[in-house]
């Protein structure tokens, strides 16, 4: 027989089943943006693999290391309860940036209709609706670049760092702990 | 040692974990089992939002990697955790000092 300490749990279907239902039940039991949870469900997966693989370096069998990893992270309601204030700050930020995007889009159309109405009405609407329309890209002055909306658009930041690589091309943070190996 | 007792001094464990140099949050439960003779033994899985509450206060900041396939976070300690791991070091010495002296009946160290 092989000896379980050197075969890799993740190729394991009844350790991958028992981390797999794991993490579903954390899923099922955390609530915000989903970028957000599929962060923490990442990194813990990642977790409990790297668990599994140190309960598997003290000679225990695929499954019987997921077993144990899923025991020791504890019950996944409690860890879902856990991430209840930092997803709820994901989704105050979310919310926030949400509403700093389209406040002034509402608020501007809002305004442009109003300036039709009297257009409509055969008045002039104040110069100050003038402004709007060439702000919203109307007036023929911005029709090459053509209105905001048709722009090209620029590509959103990282919102996740990235590690820093060492010379040697690895993160070279990981040498402090690797299970089996310390 | 429970949870419970441990709450409130969670923080500057997990800060003090992460001194000798980044770790992921696995590495980091460890580092405090190790470094306890195992007597600190949470769910692993509490350690997690902990960290994150640490980052989003500052104290801490993450990377990710990919490391055999998998995606990793990693945690390292920012300058302000620093200082915020340097105070949590003094008021625990206040702390248990006081307490040994209560509870052992010795007078409160004076200095000479």
């Amino acid at each position: 027989m092989a000896d379980p300490g050197l075969s890799d749990a993740s190729l394991n279907p009844a350790a991958r089943r028992v981390i797999g239902i794991y993490l579903a039940e954390l899923a099922n039991q955390l609530r915000g943006p989903s970028a957000a949870r599929a962060a923490i469900l990442a990194e813990l997966g990642d977790g409990l693999w790297t668990a599994t693989a140190a309960h598997q370096a003290q000679r225990m069998y695929p499954e019987g290391a997921a077993r144990a990893a899923v025991a020791e992270f504890g019950d996944p309601g409690t860890v879902a309860a856990g991430f209840d204030p930092e997803l709820a700050a994901a989704t105050g930020r979310r919310v926030g940036l949400g509403l700093l995007a389209t406040g002034p889009l509402v608020g501007t159309s809002w305004l442009l209709l109003v300036a039709a109405t009297w257009t409509g009405a055969g008045r002039e609407p104040p110069a100050a609706f003038g402004l709007l329309r060439s702000a919203a890209g109307a007036s023929p002055g911005r029709s090459a670049a053509g209105p905001w909306w048709s722009r090209k658009r620029t590509p959103p930041p990282a919102t996740r760092r990235r590690c820093r690589r060492t010379a040697s091309g690895g993160p070279g943070v990981w040498g402090r702990w690797r299970p089996g190996l310390r | 040692m429970r949870a419970e007792v441990l709450k409130g001094h969670l923080d500057g464990l997990l800060l003090a974990a992460l001194e000798p140099g980044p770790l992921h949050g696995y590495a980091v439960m460890e580092a405090l089992r190790t470094g306890s003779g195992g007597r600190v033994d949470l769910p692993t899985g509490t350690v997690y939002p902990a960290l994150h509450r640490l980052e989003r206060a500052g104290l801490v900041r993450s990377c990710w990697s990919t490391e055999g396939g998998r995606r990793r976070r990693t945690y390292e300690l920012t300058p302000a955790g620093s200082r915020a791991l340097a105070g949590e070091r003094s008021s625990w010495q206040e702390f248990s000092t006081a307490v040994s002296a209560l509870l052992e009946g010795r007078p409160w160290p004076t200095p000479a």
